[in-house]
């Protein structure tokens, strides 16, 4: 019965103050719409790495084969070995048990349709801004377009047809292995591409200056267009080895890999100068959102604070009326924290409409929004936070005034 | 009603000077934040065009100046004379006419016999204001204000340059003898595809450049990073203004007890708002003061070691509207606040009490 007389009393005194508290209801609201806008921009950093998190954890390599170009061939052109029986034949050599992360690609010249294959655990995780329907492992991504390509629609690829799951956002990340450099982190293994700078809309016949649609698919959705030769291997690809190599297999298995003894020697980045480099962008992000964490942590706990001791420094005559007629120090308290936990419930609900409202507008893919677990503890602190000033400042201001 | 408002805020003080030391502190830290947010939203949008400045800029070489295989005058002797290169130059700027750009051109330029550095600042150097025919150069024999003949064209040395080279700030008045080696055009915003390879065919079309770099696109992380700062700016623009409301909000409800005493006896409706505005006045100018003390002289140098490029928007001219908004807001809303108060009749305030 108590805690009926405790909800009383807080919205007799929600209402007394009510513009005091709404003021204080917008503050709140807004300090955590700035909290999970900061984190949920921050766990969008991860979007280029969380696919390949798990592989480059392991030892590994990102590595181009010797003779990517196209195999060995004879003084009349006519090919002695193949890239991929060159390959077959380094790779059996190599100590240690390894999984093989290759990126496969292709156009279809009739439709504009350049076609980009990855691994299925690769692509499983890939999680790119879409402008339009979803992520699906038994379904393509395509680019932005103006060949009226949309979620739903379906490709002819070689007689195969592969269903479109989602449309990636104007500007966007593509997978592209083409790219090999002694400084690379895991952001050279995409292409920075857009659509609005390379993909002019053009309803004259002069295709001019027409690109090509992009289309990201799983492997084992071509499958069969890349064993027929529809689809081209490309000459670099991750080598991801099950277990820690000893430093003796590791020093054999670079030898092999590199043939430095070839015309055309191979190329190696180990997976952990790939990850030491994605470590220090990933702080260098953070880095650079640092003043704005510390200013949004510092306005935090002191607009709280001055929120909490002004409200309860009006609220004292209230209490001294209760206390006269035997309410405790912890009835007081408790109708005090009621009537922030009611505060931060309305707060809480009005953050929440208002970025379900930016999401549902594509507001996620301009500020990169991304929420996770972390969102949710962050947005609980804040309000426990909340609840425990209105605990302890009323505290302090009672036990100094009501003797 | 000086001698009011010193009882008043020594009253206040003496009752509940916690609080009002937590207003002020609420002040001090929402400007603050405040001064850094306008940091942040600076740095969104010059930083924006600086920082994928490779996603505006269109380059392209027509003379290795790195190669030092031939002499100076096989390498730049045969080379385009720059009143042919205008008149090339001047059909490219037509393609990009609404994308305003700046057009840098370095090359060579011959005098005493020797093949000087030159840099020709095609549509003038931002926020400065050459005439006609005035240079920039460090050159022996010569000082600032020197005329010089180049080309029989009169020149005056206006100012001493940085680095070796001559720099020709306006454009148009370029020697004709000026050899051009490579070109960078810097667009204002990153050109769409067709923009581009219009502006590179007719490069090419025209001068035939040994290299020629398209513009970078521009990458989705760091486009959502900018628009992040932007948004969280605004959003901790809005707490500010909140956290200072909820205090003011405060200081007004505690006065309507002491008007109904001043008023009791004796104080004019008028006195009584001058005195809440004085005090809201004297809050907001020591809030003010305090917060520029401690980011002039604390954090702008912490903040300025995360974003270099924003020193520029911390001048007099910043600080100054900071603080007319914040006075016309505040007293806007105290003044609203107040008179509602200042006005209610003596019966109606007794029966606050």
């Amino acid at each position: 019965m108590k805690i009926f007389a405790y909800i009383k009393y807080s919205l007799l005194f929600f209402a007394k103050h009510s513009g005091l508290y709404i003021l204080m209801i917008l503050q709140l609201a807004f300090l955590l719409l700035a909290e999970n806008i900061l984190i949920a921009n921050l766990n969008s950093r991860d979007v280029l790495y969380a696919p390949y998190e798990k592989i480059i954890s392991h030892d590994g390599y990102y590595f181009m084969q010797p003779y990517a170009s196209g195999g060995i061939s004879d003084e009349n052109g006519d090919t002695i070995k193949t890239s991929d029986e060159i390959l077959q034949e380094t790779l059996s050599k190599l100590k240690g048990s390894y999984k093989l992360y290759c990126f496969y690609h292709g156009t279809i010249e009739d439709e504009g349709i350049n076609i980009r294959v990855i691994d299925d655990t690769v692509f499983s995780v890939l999680s790119l801004p879409l402008e339009e329907g979803k992520h699906s492992k038994n379904a393509c991504l395509v680019t932005k377009n103006n060949i009226g390509l949309k979620a739903g629609d379906e490709v002819d690829v070689d007689g195969v047809k592969i269903k479109i799951s989602g449309v990636l956002s104007d500007k966007t990340y593509l997978p592209d292995y083409s790219l090999i450099d002694a400084e690379m982190s895991v952001e050279q293994l995409y292409q920075a591409y857009s659509f609005s700078k390379d993909f002019e809309s053009d309803d004259s016949e002069d295709t001019q200056y027409m690109e090509y649609t992009e289309i990201i698919a799983p492997y084992s959705l071509l499958k069969e267009s890349i064993e027929n030769g529809v689809l081209y291997r490309s000459g670099k690809m991750l080598i991801a080895f099950d277990e820690p190599l000893s430093p003796q297999d590791r020093a054999y298995n670079e030898q092999v890999l590199t043939a430095a003894d070839c015309d055309e020697p191979g190329w190696l980045i180990s997976f952990e100068q790939i990850r030491r480099k994605g470590e220090i962008y990933r702080s260098e992000d953070f880095y650079k959102m640092l003043p704005i964490v510390a200013c949004i942590l510092v306005v935090i706990i002191v607009g709280v604070v001055c929120s909490s001791a002004m409200i309860s420094a009006r609220q004292m005559k209230k209490f001294r009326v209760l206390y006269i007629n035997g309410a405790t120090s912890a009835d007081c308290l408790m109708i005090s924290c009621l009537t922030a936990l009611l505060s931060s419930i309305i707060a809480l609900a009005l953050a929440a409409a208002v970025l379900k409202i930016g999401i549902a507008n594509s507001f996620a893919n301009d500020l990169g929004f991304v929420m996770g677990m972390n969102n949710v503890f962050a947005t609980a602190a804040v309000i426990a936070f909340a609840v425990a000033a209105f605990a302890v400042i009323p505290a302090i201001v009672i036990s100094r005034t009501i003797k | 009603m000086f001698s009011q408002l010193l009882y008043t805020v020594k009253n206040s003080l003496r009752a509940k000077l916690y609080i009002y030391l937590l207003i002020l502190l609420t002040q001090i830290i929402s400007l603050l934040c405040v001064f850094v947010c306008c940091g942040l939203i600076y740095n969104a949008f010059t930083k924006y065009k600086e920082a994928s400045f490779e996603s505006r800029c269109i380059y392209a070489e027509f003379i290795n100046v790195h190669d030092d295989a031939v002499s100076d005058e096989e390498k730049f002797g045969g080379g385009m004379r720059f009143d042919e290169f205008q008149k090339g130059l001047d059909s490219i700027k037509e393609i990009f006419e609404n994308n305003k750009a700046n057009i840098l051109i370095h090359g060579r330029i011959k005098m005493g016999g020797e093949y000087l550095s030159a840099s020709v600042f095609y549509n003038g150097i931002a926020g400065s204001e050459y005439q006609p025919y005035d240079i920039v150069a460090t050159l022996d024999g010569y000082s600032t204000g020197d005329h010089i003949n180049i080309d029989g064209l009169n020149y005056r040395i206006a100012a001493p340059s940085e680095t070796s080279a001559i720099c020709f700030p306006v454009g148009e008045n370029t020697p004709p003898s000026v050899v051009p080696c490579d070109i960078q055009i810097e667009l204002e915003h990153q050109p769409t595809y067709k923009e581009c390879k219009a502006i590179t065919d007719r490069i090419t079309m025209l001068f035939d450049p040994i290299n020629i770099a398209e513009p970078e696109n521009l990458k989705l992380l760091d486009v959502q990073m900018n628009n992040t700062q932007v948004a969280l700016s605004a959003v901790m623009l809005v707490i500010a203004s909140l956290n200072c409301g909820i205090c003011y909000s405060y200081i007004n409800e505690s006065r309507r007890k002491q008007f109904a005493i001043y008023k009791i006896c004796g104080a004019k409706s008028s006195n009584c708002f001058m005195v809440c505005i004085a005090e809201a006045a004297m809050y907001m100018a020591a809030g003010f003061a305090l917060a520029y003390l401690v980011f002039e002289y604390l954090l702008k140098n912490i903040l300025l070691s995360f974003y270099p490029n924003i020193e520029g928007v911390y001048n007099a001219k910043m600080y100054v509207c900071v603080l007319l908004a914040y006075a016309v807001i505040t007293l806007a809303v105290m003044s609203f606040c107040t008179i509602k108060y200042a006005n209610a009749p003596i019966a109606e305030e007794r029966k606050q009490i």
